[in-house]
């Protein structure tokens, strides 16, 4: 099983922004570790995004206004929960599409789309 | 994995020597403590422990990095909003308002202009007010020097707390370098430059004050 991390792979690192906006336009509102737990159950644990590259993300997208946070108290605990602002909903049909014309263009050049003649 | 008390007092000391920042701090603990509740029971803390932190973080240095890009997106977030809060008071109705204070402004520094002291005691009065604002905001999230964890919103106000007094006296070390007599150019100031100088007090002293209100509107200073 090829076991990818998000740390050092600089193809899904430059994904991870489309990554978090997908996962929380699909589950309205997320924690850190629930988010690190859904990329890991979803691809059968072949992609695990690390902490390291998770958190400057999902602080970069709350600064650029893309994601708003609340704090709830969880078993004696403060757990920040992550959803996507009005602004932020709307950057996810963008960057999904985005990501798909990439995937395509790179599946061209890379010759790994069957040839359509 | 169930907890004891111990471990996760341990967690907290380890957090509290690595980070600087209260939101990465409870950000943090959140997640190791999830990552170690989903060991199987009978897994060694120690063990698991520094696995999670060497795996997931990188170690001391991951956990560091993540602080610094913390405080680093917090304080452009806050500066966007501090500028969002100042281009509003251009919109209506804020601007009828502003325009009023401009010209209440400019009749009282033509009226007092040759009084240095009047015009030192506004602007001090103005600078000030977002130094009082501050005090009232730790005193509302229940502060404790020397024992409160300090948090990001604390540098971003504490640097625009200082940011009209940094100006000032900006100002005056320009006209001592210069060779400029300050008291003169006090006593002399036109009443026009006086209300400009002012108004951008004023406009810092309102998003400052918005900034404050804002913060526990949506309890980000928990």
């Amino acid at each position: 099983m090829y076991n990818c991390a998000m740390s050092n792979n600089p193809l899904l690192k430059g994904t991870l922004q489309t990554i978090i906006l997908k996962l929380l336009a699909d589950n309205t509102e997320m924690y850190g570790y629930e988010i690190t737990q859904k990329v890991k159950e979803v691809t059968d644990g072949e992609i695990m995004i690390t902490e390291g590259a998770l958190y400057p993300a999902l602080h970069k997208l709350e600064a650029d206004g893309l994601l708003e946070t609340f704090t709830q108290v969880v078993d004696n605990r403060v757990r920040k929960y992550y959803r996507l602002t009005e602004q932020g909903g709307s950057e996810v049909a963008d960057k999904l599409s985005e990501a798909a014309a990439y995937i395509n263009q790179l599946q061209l050049l890379l010759n790994l789309k069957p040839s359509s003649k | 994995m169930k907890l004891s008390k111990d471990n996760i007092k341990y967690l907290n000391n380890f957090l509290d020597e690595e980070l600087r920042y209260r939101e990465t701090y409870n950000e943090m603990q959140d997640h190791i403590l999830s990552a170690l509740e989903r060991y199987p029971e009978g897994s060694l803390f120690e063990t698991a422990f520094y696995q999670v932190i060497s795996t997931q973080f990188g170690g001391s240095a991951g956990l560091r990095a993540i602080d610094r890009q913390c405080r680093k997106h917090g304080l452009v977030e806050m500066r966007k909003r501090y500028f969002k809060h100042i281009l509003e008071m251009f919109r209506l109705p804020s601007v009828i308002y502003l325009a009023g204070v401009s010209i209440a402004a400019f009749f009282l520094f033509n009226n007092i202009s040759t009084n240095a002291i009047a015009n030192i005691t506004v602007f001090v009065i103005i600078s000030c007010l977002p130094g009082i604002i501050n005090g009232i905001r730790y005193i509302r999230t229940g502060y404790h020097f020397h024992s409160t964890k300090r948090s990001v919103s604390d540098d971003g106000f504490r640097m625009l707390k200082y940011f009209p007094g940094v100006m000032y006296a900006l100002f005056l070390s320009l006209l001592w370098l210069l060779h400029f007599a300050i008291t003169d150019i006090l006593h002399s100031i036109n009443p026009g430059v006086a209300t400009v100088v002012f108004i951008s007090y004023f406009l810092h002293a309102v998003a400052f004050y918005k900034m404050y209100k804002e913060e526990f509107k949506f309890n980000w200073a928990k």
